[in-house]
This record gives C-alpha cells, sequence and structure tokens, in this order.
C-alpha cells in the first residue's frame, strides 16, 4: 500500500507550514488595532432548535410548588420525533404546538454534525451565570429514514458528560435539518396543561443536584422566565409558568451544583408535541433508539481469568467505577455496595466513581495488567459481558471509545476499571 | 519550518502565556478555524489564561484545557456563512505560490484530523507535543494521523 505521506505532500506540507508560522508572525508584528474586532465579524446568534417546548421559570418569581404528596404520574413514554407545526387558533392548544424551525435564517448546514456543532456552541454561551463549560462534538449515528443521532460531551473544569443531540430533516421540505432535542440526562415531563397563557406540569430529573429550568421563546431565544429547583428532587416537581405568548416555547434544564458540590456537566432540551401531556425526554429515550438501531450488544470478547489465590501480603488492587451510561448515581451506588461489601480489607482499594464516555454495552472490567493477583471474580462486581486484559489506555479504545486523558491518568496498571454502559440495568 | 520547542511539562499558569504556548495555541487553532479565527480564538484562550489562573494552576495539562477553550472561542467567532474553504488566503513572503488544492483538501477533513496532521506534518511537533496540545492520547493522535492522511491522499489524487 502506498505511504499516504510521500515525500510530495510531505514537502508540501513543510511549506504549508512555514507559510502558516510566516503570517501569523506578520500579523503579530501588525499592530493589533489595526486588526477587524472579532466582534464585527461574527454573525448572528441563530437559533436552530425546532419542536422543542421549554419550561421557563423565572428567578425574580418562582411559581412552582413541591407536592408534597407526589401523585400517581401517567408518563407517557415518548421518543423524540418531530411533529409538523400547529397553527391553530389559541383557544384550540391544549400545550403549545411543537413549533416551526426556529432559524432566523434559513440556511442549511451540509451536515449534521455541522448543526450539532452550532446548536451546542449556542448553548454553552447561553449556560447560567456561574457554569463554565466546554464542548465537544464526537460522532454522528445515523439512524436512517429516523434521525441522526450526534454525540457529544461538554466539560467542566471538575467533571464531564455524555450525550445525544437528535437532529431530523426539517419538515419545512427545505435541505435543511433541525434539533429536535439534546441531554445528557433524562427528563419527566408530565400532568402538562396551558390554560390562559398559564404552563403548569412536573418535572424530575434523572439527576441530583440544583436545577435551573428556563422557558424561552423558541423562535428568538428569548428568556422568558426561569426557576432554580434545588437539590436531588427526584419526585416530580411542580412547576407553573405564566406570561406565555410565544408561538412556541423551548424547555431547557441545566443541573448544577449537587450535594457533593462539584459542578457536574447535566445539561437537557426537550420536545413536547402539541397534545402531549407528558412526555419522557431526554437521554434515555435517545440511548433506548441508539441500541435499539444497533440491535444486542456488539459481540463480547471475553478471556478466561484463571482464578488466583489471594495474595494478601504482597497483593494491592484498585478498584474503579466508571458511568457510562449517563444515568447519575450507578458507579455511586456500585462503588458504596463494593466498599460495603470487602468491609475491610488493605488489598483492595477502592476508588471514587467517575464519569466516562457513553458506551452502548452493559458492564466491562477491564484489568490493568498488575491486578491479575488478585481474582476479580471474588469481589462481587457486577456480571460482564466483556473482559479484558492489558493497558489500560488500549482496553478503553477496544470499548470503541475514547477517554478524555484525565480519566486515563489516574488509574495505574494495577487497576481493575468496571465501565458500566447505557445497557446496565443495576 | 520553524522548530517547535521542546514541551514543557505541567506549565504554570505564567508558563502559559508564554510566547511557546501561544505559538502552540495559534498554530492549533489556525489549523482548526483558518487564520482570522483561529487567531482571535487564541487569543481569547490567551486573555481566559490570565484572568483564570488558580484554576488552570491546579490542572495536569492547561495547555489542553485552552486549546478547549480556544475551540469553543472559535466556533462562536467562526462566521456560519462562509465555511472553511482555506486556512490562509494571504499570499507567502517568499513568492511561493498558494497551495490551495492543498489546503482545500486539509479543510475538507473532519477537524480533528486536520489539527492533528498540520500541527505534525506542517509543523513539526512530535506526537506527544500534538497530544498535550490536543488533550487527547497519543494513540488518538497516530489514529487521527493516519486516517487523516490516507483521506488526505485521496481528495488530492481525485482533485
Amino acid at each position: 500500500m502506498n505511504d499516504p505521506l510521500d515525500s510530495d505532500l510531505k514537502d508540501r506540507l513543510d511549506s504549508l507550514g512555514t507559510h502558516l508560522d510566516g503570517e501569523r508572525q506578520r500579523r503579530r508584528a501588525t499592530a493589533d488595532d489595526t486588526r477587524e474586532p472579532a466582534a464585527g465579524r461574527r454573525s448572528g446568534r441563530i437559533l436552530l432548535v425546532a419542536a422543542v417546548a421549554v419550561i421557563l421559570v423565572g428567578m425574580a418569581a418562582l411559581v412552582a410548588q413541591n407536592n408534597s404528596t407526589a401523585e400517581q404520574i401517567e408518563a407517557v413514554d415518548q421518543t423524540p420525533t418531530p411533529r409538523v407545526t400547529a397553527n391553530g387558533d389559541v383557544s384550540d392548544r391544549t400545550i403549545f404546538p411543537a413549533g416551526g424551525r426556529v432559524a432566523a435564517d434559513e440556511a442549511a448546514f451540509a451536515s449534521a454534525e455541522e448543526l450539532a456543532q452550532e446548536y451546542l456552541d449556542s448553548r454553552l454561551d447561553a449556560a447560567p451565570e456561574g457554569i463554565e463549560l466546554t464542548g465537544t462534538i464526537r460522532d454522528a449515528i445515523d439512524i436512517p429514514g429516523v434521525a441522526t443521532i450526534v454525540t457529544f460531551s461538554i466539560q467542566t473544569p471538575d467533571d464531564s458528560g455524555d450525550g445525544y443531540i437528535y437532529i431530523t430533516p426539517d419538515e419545512s421540505g427545505t435541505d435543511s435539518l433541525a434539533v429536535i432535542a439534546a441531554a445528557i440526562i433524562g427528563v419527566d415531563l408530565t400532568d402538562l396543561s396551558l390554560v390562559d397563557g398559564v404552563l403548569q406540569g412536573s418535572i424530575s430529573t434523572s439527576g441530583p443536584g440544583e436545577r435551573v429550568i428556563e422557558v424561552r421563546d423558541a423562535r428568538t431565544d428569548e428568556l422568558i422566565d426561569a426557576t432554580t429547583v434545588d437539590d436531588d428532587q427526584l419526585v416530580p416537581v411542580r412547576f407553573a409558568v405564566d406570561g406565555i405568548d410565544a408561538e412556541a416555547v423551548n424547555i431547557r434544564v441545566w443541573v448544577t451544583t449537587p450535594r457533593g458540590g462539584v459542578a457536574p456537566a447535566h445539561f437537557a432540551e426537550v420536545h413536547l408535541a402539541d397534545g402531549d401531556t407528558a412526555t419522557n425526554a431526554g437521554w434515555t429515550p435517545m440511548s433506548d433508539i441508539v441500541q435499539a438501531h444497533f440491535g444486542t450488544s456488539t459481540s463480547a470478547t471475553t478471556e478466561a481469568i484463571t482464578p488466583t489465590t489471594f495474595v494478601p501480603g504482597d497483593c494491592r488492587v484498585n478498584v474503579r467505577f466508571y458511568n457510562s451510561a449517563g444515568r447519575a448515581g450507578i458507579a455511586t451506588r456500585a462503588t458504596d455496595d463494593l466498599t460495603a461489601f470487602l468491609e475491610n480489607t488493605d488489598i483492595v482499594n477502592v476508588l471514587s466513581p467517575k464519569n466516562g464516555p457513553a458506551w452502548d454495552g452493559a458492564v466491562a472490567w477491564l484489568l490493568g495488567p498488575d491486578s491479575s493477583c488478585l481474582d476479580p471474580t471474588l469481589l462481587g462486581l457486577p456480571e460482564p459481558d466483556l473482559i479484558n486484559v492489558g493497558d489500560l489506555d488500549d482496553q478503553w479504545s477496544e470499548l470503541g471509545v475514547e477517554p478524555d486523558t484525565d480519566l486515563a491518568a489516574d488509574d495505574t496498571s494495577n487497576t481493575i476499571v468496571v465501565v458500566l454502559g447505557s445497557r446496565y440495568t443495576g | 519550518m520553524v522548530t517547535p520547542k521542546t514541551a514543557s511539562s505541567n506549565p504554570n499558569s505564567k508558563d502559559l502565556q508564554s510566547a511557546d504556548v501561544r505559538e502552540r495555541l495559534e498554530r492549533a487553532l489556525v489549523a482548526r478555524f483558518g487564520m482570522d479565527d483561529g487567531l482571535d480564538a487564541a487569543a481569547e484562550a490567551i486573555l481566559y489564561a490570565a484572568t483564570h489562573t488558580e484554576r488552570l494552576d491546579g490542572m495536569e495539562n492547561p495547555v489542553g484545557y485552552l486549546y478547549r477553550v480556544g475551540q469553543t472561542a472559535g466556533r462562536r467567532l467562526r462566521s456560519r456563512w462562509n465555511r472553511l474553504d482555506q486556512l490562509v488566503t494571504a499570499p507567502s513572503e517568499h513568492d511561493q505560490p498558494l497551495d490551495i488544492d492543498l489546503q482545500r483538501a486539509l479543510t475538507r477533513l473532519k477537524p480533528t484530523e486536520r489539527v492533528a496532521i498540520v500541527l505534525v506534518h506542517a509543523h513539526g511537533h512530535t506526537y506527544a507535543e500534538a497530544a498535550q496540545i490536543l488533550d487527547i492520547p497519543v494513540t488518538t493522535v497516530n489514529n487521527h494521523l493516519s486516517r487523516g492522511l490516507t483521506r488526505l491522499r485521496t481528495l488530492m489524487d481525485t482533485q
């Protein structure tokens, strides 16, 4: 096979590098104020989220009320699907219509990844004050005839999360694409009603933490109202927002500081369609779509684990759980379970759990090359459908995911990594 | 070709505002966004370094984090009306013709592949240096280079 980097290409790349450096240095030598300010070249913000219902609770006027007696919630398991705009009379509406595509202009993106990137950037820019985020678009999962789901990750200095952006062809009939929903966490909206401009309902999210719930005009992205719901309200919390006179609204939920004091990177923007009174939205249904499309787990490779005898005198092993399912708490619970199971031992050191890159398997054991003094089957770990032994960096790659460098840095060669994927049922 | 300087490990907050770090960020972000937006993005990243010294001091790879900051800034700056078609449009000072074919082929690569190729093969950075700048494992740099060069060759052969 011909080397793609032949001498001709190598020379051309080398020349390009010289050219780029020369131009950079020339510009730096020129006075900074001769360069047009970046702000002058920026295009306006463009909203591309369509058919997304937004619940916005005002910071200044919190209307949400806790319902201490949790009502029986009839959640409708609704996967995000595009809905045609319903432009009926206001009096005919029960819930806001899904809304038309709210782009400020009609320019089309060539690919779902480009649209997802634009969407992610706009949402990160508008994150609640105090949240510092960076974001990365990763892979596009094309589901023929349904949608393209683009995976993404967002990071804070202390944490990261992986999620999905759901994109479909715009129903306007043009070549445009539209973002329908995006999320790292699951969001349940139930018992919804819209009467006389007041939107009421119950909301619960899949993770603990202080939640900022925003309602924005879907057409202009103007903030209508926002509210903050404290702590880990895993039971539905009532809310109400009045003054709704927009054609369509977007629901955007940010999860900020949980009890532990570490700011996570949790976000959801969910979809409501006209007439819906409840929806199970966000990360969970998108994950279900991806899993359903790809069927059962990819072929698992297993390597026989030879039971070894404990050698208490010289065996030291770490165990760390990674949450690669996007469901808050599963790695923490598994860590707590293992800690309780082990009771007092200085052979196994249970490390703090981490968030890992999204993985659509169930459970994987990644065994560091120096962890073999301990038989992992004795630890009561979740049953794996995949076991790999060897350098941990390579093992992550064999799962088909690329961990952040910070993930791998703390896992030494005597670490057993347990990856809990989206099909983990614990 | 400018010889890249040896990467310093775990630069502190003062080092992050050094010419060396600025050069790496500019090279990477220009490869990512083109000359105009890339330089502006790098400027924002350097400004972030100057105003977030405590936070960056505690990080294992602050340069990589600054690249991500610059990436976010660059996306915000990039005009969505103008797709990246070339990395630089100004002629070279050495009277060399603009290699438009190469530039256009590079802009058709995935951004991560393009940046890796430009850092390693245009600017001479090592795989480890590129990995640090981009905050990714060396093996991932290798993957980006392998796939990116194959595709680049195909694009240029079909031009």
